[in-house]
């Protein structure tokens, strides 16, 4: 889905423009011996071909990928920068280092070498002071580029990231929460992070862009995106078993349609039945990185067929699940242990609030085989598409609801501005999770549930076809 | 003095049974007992390492779907990379192929997806890689293993300053592994070699016992350093000034004075964090009041002079290396030894440079990071002395100087990587992705490891009084050289494209970047390169332990007084203890002739009473 | 100290060391001489004082950031240390660090007896520090003024108890668990703000986290104490060779070593009496 974005904006910006540039000469032949770089993306074909693997990079120079942001040339210039001194360097050695091992390799008529100085001061200093050099302009170029990196403009749009084992929550000034990182194209953006357990790190390759989450402290960092696109966000400090499902996406807005975007997301609740808000606060609230909807066993137990069923503990004592153990389950999950499985889900108690609770209880309800029909009554047609094999209601509203992730159901105010928003917020005290924002999850939870079971557990972000 | 050690029971048979060896205090024996141990904890350490790499060679393996009928979609991978495979990658996807229908059935349990390691298993996996390979081989290799034995030889002395401390510190190593394959056995430990807080004292992982494993093998490392400086200011030859001394115990002294100032401060740090994993001390915990990054700041200030305990004593074997098989005396002897201590000292200034994106202040990181690059200049000047030290000599390219070659090349590309990871605005891009894992392993294996080769190939004559097979030997060091530029430059290329390190699995990457699959598979397939080569390496030094022909006291033709007593040495080191006079010079190898039958070198050194 | 013997004339040393001349039994075999051998002891004592001034200094920060993050906790818990007994072991070690460094006086002098008796004393100091070290602690235990993660201080008279909510472990589980703790109030998401201060067991003057000060007073004070122990040992091991008779004027190195250490033992404490005890 990237690549169509890549190729369909054209908003590429003065700096994106130059950034480009200053990537050409790339494409020329290098001097680093070994043949490690011939040309732009003559290695990784050579390679993968040998690898006997699909090759087509995903756009950028070999080395990085394509940049995004009004800050991302200043570590793509540097980079190139380094790059070019080190493979001059770098030959430097290997070249001499070739030479001389031809030129004065040990014959049998002669053992001792030549006589030749054993130093000379003159020499040594030269090359003391020529890498002292190269290194200050480093340093100066990298310094440079680093204090605008973290120097918000003070008219910044502003995000409350939160990190958790393992996944990420964008709080927008709306007191909508998403699962994405949704920004506008025209304006930057300030995140002000910070983590619920351990130390997580936001990274956004495009972006050149990393902050660490740290837990019990605010960090900060911003960007100004200059094209609109998705872009992955990764996780980059290690921190426990799903470290590397800990994903997300960056969704950047055409002009306009961000305020859409958050209007639409502010008011889900209101909007959908209540299975079809709980699927998307399955998804938002990250019950999709340890809960599967098809049966499949992760870190949590299956969503599916849960409610009804006779549910052991790990104390060896055994309930029903019915509402109220649902209910008590997501809100303090400690209290009771399923047999099997650690006690590692984190407490939603404030997190949620009732109308949620209740939404999520639909949804799960409508997963259950036996009380699908149940839960499907009072919120309408569609509220099961999970795992293909559900026999639940129809399968039509799969394909209505997928639509492109970065083009949210267009609602009819087009310019919607901040203040609108949050003036509107009070209005609906209870809706903070997002429509559109579950849209854009929700189909490709679809598409991939839908050609049967699969491939990767669609609920995590990023992992959108 | 030249002559074998007629008169005299050569140390290796100087006492029998296991006693003498377990509580001996012969420096040389203490040094040959913690080569056992560190090549047995490389292997350890390497058997994780292929298990990571196994498992991340293949998309397909990893990434099998969350289906419950696994069997309908996740054969596909592996059966369509398969037959269009060469040779090496086949027999890489069917070992993958075959552990992972042996852990099947526990995989299915476990979780549906397919996996060769569950995730937990895969961070215990680089977690123990990285613990074992940094505190049991990397750090004691070169000074304990290798210094040990050489450095009072070199120095001309009968032994360390404090024998009996020296035994101490094997014997708290030997703990501390002890320590470590206690955690392997009772649990495993998940938290990456660094323990960052708060993940570390909240995992349900072997946290305390590995915290107290590292903390002894930080005392075993102080023991070793605490002897070091003593027996260098203390025990030299009669005549033997500072600038007389190889530049090997010039780096050997650098890393003394890095493992007594750096290393108490990661034995705080480690207490600290088993008490609060124990008693909820809470001096790390943000809920109690503490700091998580204090964590870091401590962690870093032993760990990345650290670094320079590990490479500092792998460039004064290159020195050695380079200056004997070039037959030609060093180039800059000064220049070098100052910058070893250079590099040591400016070593304890720049631990912030790991921590760019931590949110530390704007100002500590300018200032972390202009030091850094100060780090840098030293480095570059050992290179160029090395490079200026080869020229007009007369280079044989026995096996020790292919590592020495190596080393330069490996380390060359490793030191000049630092520089992207020192600028600020790249390592904020590059920090925690593969790029730097791959750095530090330029660095890591193809520095230290590599002169570690290069170092006991050079010594073992010495050592045990055998030759090796001079053909096998460079087959070896050819075959460690490509598997480890197989291995690790594609990691550059995976790191500065945007993927994180210690990542289980990738495939959710692949869509954006269908590239990390090609580049992973081409990373496995170098560590199963590197893998022969390292077999390759112990057979050709087995080989010679049964068949190898007996060492000549000299057989490279260096000047350093190691080689001025037989091999191997007595247990006295020297039977008349060696004097210098004012022209020694232990770079000065014009004096020493070669000869042709014996294959060894003949001649008092200059100087040389 | 230090060997720079470049200049020796080589042939006096070929003379002197040509023949394995009779090594003393208290001089070990790869040393030349007494003199070289104290020498070496004293230089590879002193690099270990600096690895243990190092090892206290991680201690040392970290007192420094909690102090300087908390400064208001620091001023408030240490009312809860007893200067009196804090004073009473300053005053017990010192005198002990004087009879230590009596003690190498006799050993020079080979005043056998002086000896015995001085290192008897010292020893008998550093039990009576541990034991005033004991009752402080468990006047702590019994308040319930531990370290952090056990921090329930009892109620007591004084400036009341800690802060229950907020500190304990448990916090977590009431549902805004782990949200940062914020530096300034308007950081402070406001709901956070409202959970700390409407909790019951907040004071008026006791601030948050008071067991921050008890684990830095706890860590700082047992490790010391650890040494403290250590020094036992070695007294005790002087002791037992000083009874018998070890020691002379050309072999007196360990106790002077020990010396050394229990210095900076005392030392440390020295530090640690007015950071932690002396507050304003």
């Amino acid at each position: 889905m990237n690549s169509d974005l890549r190729f369909t904006t054209g908003c590429r910006k003065h700096r994106a423009s130059e950034a480009a540039a200053s990537r050409t000469p790339s494409r020329a032949a290098t001097a680093r011996p070994g043949g490690m770089r011939r040309t732009r993306k003559g290695l990784p074909r050579v390679a993968l071909a040998i690898a006997g693997l699909p090759l087509a990079q995903a756009g950028g120079t070999f080395w990085l990928p394509d940049p995004a942001s009004t800050t991302a040339h200043y570590t793509d210039y540097l980079f190139q920068a380094i790059f070019y001194i080190s493979a001059f360097f770098f030959g430097l050695i290997v070249v001499l280092m070739t030479v001389f091992l031809i030129l004065y390799r040990r014959r049998d008529t002669r053992i001792h070498a030549e006589k030749a100085p054993s130093h000379n001061t003159a020499l040594e200093l030269f090359w003391t002071f020529v890498p002292l050099c190269i290194v200050i302009y480093i340093f100066a170029v990298g310094f440079n580029g680093y204090m605008e990196m973290r120097t918000a403009p003070p008219d910044a749009y502003e995000i409350r990231v939160t990190g958790q084992k393992w996944k990420w929550f964008f709080t927008y000034p709306t007191g909508c929460v998403d699962g994405n990182l949704h920004v506008p194209v025209d304006r930057p953006v300030r995140l002000v992070m910070s983590s619920r357990d351990v130390i997580h790190s936001l990274f956004i390759p495009a972006f050149r862009l990393k902050m660490d989450l740290v837990p019990g402290r605010y960090t900060s960092t911003w960007f100004h995106a200059i094209k609109p696109g998705t872009y992955p966000l990764l996780c980059a400090e290690y921190c426990g078993d799903n470290h590397s499902a800990m994903l997300a996406e960056v969704v950047v807005h055409e002009p306009g349609q961000f305020e859409k975007w958050l209007e639409e997301a502010s008011n889900f609740l209101k909007n959908l039945t209540p299975v079809e808000a709980g699927r998307i606060l399955y998804q938002r609230q990250g019950c999709a990185q340890c809960h599967s909807l098809d049966g499949t066993r992760k870190v949590g137990p299956s969503f599916k067929n849960v409610y009804g069923e006779q549910v052991q503990f790990a104390d060896g004592s055994s309930a029903l699940a019915d509402e109220n153990y649902l209910r008590e389950s997501i809100l303090v999950p400690d209290a009771k242990i399923v047999a099997g499985y650690p006690p590692q889900m984190p407490p939603y108690q404030g997190l949620l609030d009732e109308d949620k609770v209740a939404a999520l209880i639909a949804f799960i309800k409508s997963l259950s085989d036996q009380h699908a029909d149940e839960a499907a009554q009072p919120g309408g047609e569609k509220p099961s598409q999970p795992g293909g094999e559900k026999a639940a209601p129809s399968s039509p509203q799969a394909p209505e609801k997928p639509q492109p992730v970065e083009k949210p159901q267009p609602v009819e105010k087009p310019q919607a501005a901040e203040e609108r928003q949050s003036a509107k917020k009070p209005q609906a005290p209870g809706n903070d999770g997002q429509n559109d924002g579950g849209a854009s999850i929700v189909p490709s939870q679809g598409h991939a549930a839908a050609p049967a079971a699969e491939t990767n557990p669609a609920g995590r972000p990023g992992s959108s076809p | 003095m030249n002559s074998p050690a007629s008169g005299s029971v050569d140390y290796l048979h100087a006492d029998r049974g296991i006693g003498s060896w377990i509580f001996t205090l012969d420096h040389k024996r203490i040094g040959v007992m913690y080569l056992v141990g560190i090549v047995a904890s490389l292997f350890l350490g390497g058997l994780f390492a292929l298990a990571i790499r196994t498992h991340l060679a293949i998309p397909g393996l990893t990434h099998g779907g969350s289906s419950a009928v696994p069997t309908a979609s996740n054969p596909e991978p592996v059966a369509t990379v398969a037959p269009q495979a060469t040779a090496g990658q086949d027999a890489v996807a069917a070992l993958a192929a075959e552990s992972e229908a042996a852990t099947a059935a526990s995989a299915v349990q476990e979780t549906p997806k397919r996996y060769l390691l569950t995730p937990r298993q895969y961070n215990q996996a680089f977690t123990l890689h990285g613990a074992i390979m940094i505190f049991l081989v990397i750090i004691p290799g070169i000074p304990a293993a290798l210094g040990n034995f050489v450095l009072p030889l070199m120095l001309g002395a009968k032994d360390v300053a404090f024998p009996r401390l020296n035994l101490a510190s094997f014997h708290l190593w030997v703990i501390g592994a002890i320590f470590f394959l206690a955690v392997l056995a009772t649990g495993g430990l998940d938290t990456g070699w660094t323990f960052y807080t708060p993940y570390s004292t909240t995992t349900d992982t072997r946290v305390v016992t590995a915290a107290l494993g590292a903390f002894i093998l930080g005392f075993s490392s102080i023991f070793t350093g605490v002897n070091f400086i003593a027996t260098v200011h203390m025990l030299r030859a009669r005549g033997m000034s500072w600038f007389k001394m190889p530049l090997f115990v010039w780096s050997l002294y650098a890393t003394a004075v890095i493992q007594v100032l750096a290393t108490p401060v990661l034995g705080i740090t480690l207490l600290l964090v088993a008490a609060e994993k124990l008693l909820g001390l809470g001096i790390f915990d943000p809920k109690l009041g503490g700091d998580p990054v204090l964590f870091q700041h401590f962690f870093w200030f032993y760990s990345h002079p650290a670094v320079y305990i590990m490479i500092l004593p792998g460039m004064g074997v290159v020195s050695e290396l380079i200056s004997t098989f070039s037959r030609k005396h060093i180039f800059g002897y000064r220049f070098i030894a100052f910058s070893s201590v250079a590099i040591a000292l400016l070593g304890f200034l720049v631990w912030g440079h790991h921590m760019f994106t931590s949110g530390q202040s704007r100002l500590a990181s300018m200032i972390f990071s202009a030091l850094t690059f100060s780090v840098s200049i030293p480095s570059a000047i050992k290179v160029f002395n090395w490079l200026a030290t080869m020229y007009k000599g007369s280079i044989s390219l026995q096996t020790p100087m292919c590592y020495a070659l190596a080393f330069l090349f490996l380390f060359g590309i490793g030191g000049l990587t630092g520089l992207f990871l020192g600028a600020l605005s790249t390592d904020v891009h590059l920090h925690d992705t593969y790029f730097v894992v791959a750095h530090f392993h330029y660095v890591m294996f193809g520095g230290t490891l590599v002169a570690f080769l290069g170092g006991l190939h050079y010594w073992w004559p010495k050592m045990t009084g055998k030759m090796f097979n001079d053909t096998l030997g460079r087959l070896g060091a050819v075959a460690v050289f490509l598997g480890m530029n197989l291995t690790f430059f594609p990691q550059f290329v995976l790191g500065s494209r945007g993927m994180p390190r210690r990542y289980f699995d990738y495939s959710l990457l692949l869509d954006r970047h269908p590239e990390f699959a090609g580049l992973n598979l081409l990373s496995t397939a170098g560590a199963f390169l590197t893998l022969i080569g390292f077999l390759t390496v112990a057979v050709c030094l087995a080989h010679s332990l049964w068949r190898g022909r007996p060492a000549p006291a000299n057989p490279w033709g260096a000047a350093t007084l190691e080689w001025q007593t037989s091999s191997p040495p007595p247990k006295e080191n020297f039977l008349r203890p060696p004097v210098l006079s004012e022209g020694y010079d232990p770079y000065y190898l014009d004096d020493l002739e070669y000869d042709n039958k014996t294959g060894a070198y003949y001649g008092v050194p200059l100087g040389l009473a | 100290m230090n060997n720079s013997s470049a200049l020796v004339t080589p042939s006096a040393l070929v003379e002197s060391e040509g023949e394995h001349h009779e090594h003393p039994a208290y001089v070990a075999h790869h040393f030349d001489s007494a003199e070289q051998q104290f020498d070496a002891g004293k230089l590879g004592v002193w690099v270990f004082l600096l690895t243990e001034i190092l090892f206290f200094s991680g201690l040392f920060c970290a007192y420094a950031v909690y102090r300087g993050n908390h400064p208001e906790v620091f001023v408030y818990a240490h009312h809860f240390l007893d200067k009196n007994l804090g004073a009473l072991n300053t005053a017990v070690l010192i005198f002990s660090s004087l009879t230590m460094a009596l003690a190498v006086r006799a050993a020079q002098l080979e005043q056998r007896r002086a000896l015995i008796v001085l290192l008897g004393v010292t020893l008998l100091c550093a039990f009576v520090f541990l034991g005033v070290k004991c009752v402080e602690y468990r006047q702590k235990w019994e308040h319930g003024l531990l370290w952090a993660g056990r921090y329930h201080p009892a109620h007591h008279g004084e400036p009341a108890e800690g802060p229950k909510g907020a500190v304990e472990p448990g916090g977590v589980e009431s549902g805004i668990g782990g949200e940062p703790t914020p530096s300034t109030p308007e950081q402070a998401p406001t709901y956070l703000l409202q959970q700390v201060t409407s909790s019951e067991a907040v004071s008026a003057d006791a601030p948050r986290l008071v067991g921050a000060f008890f684990s830095i007073y706890f860590a700082m004070t047992g490790l010391h104490a650890l040494h403290v122990i250590g020094g036992i040992g070695a007294i005790t091991w002087l002791l037992v060779r000083a009874v018998r008779g070890d020691f002379h004027r050309f072999y007196f190195g360990p106790v002077d070593y020990v010396g050394l250490y229990w210095h900076l033992v005392d030392l440390v404490w020295i530090f640690l009496f007015p950071l932690l005890y002396l507050i304003h």
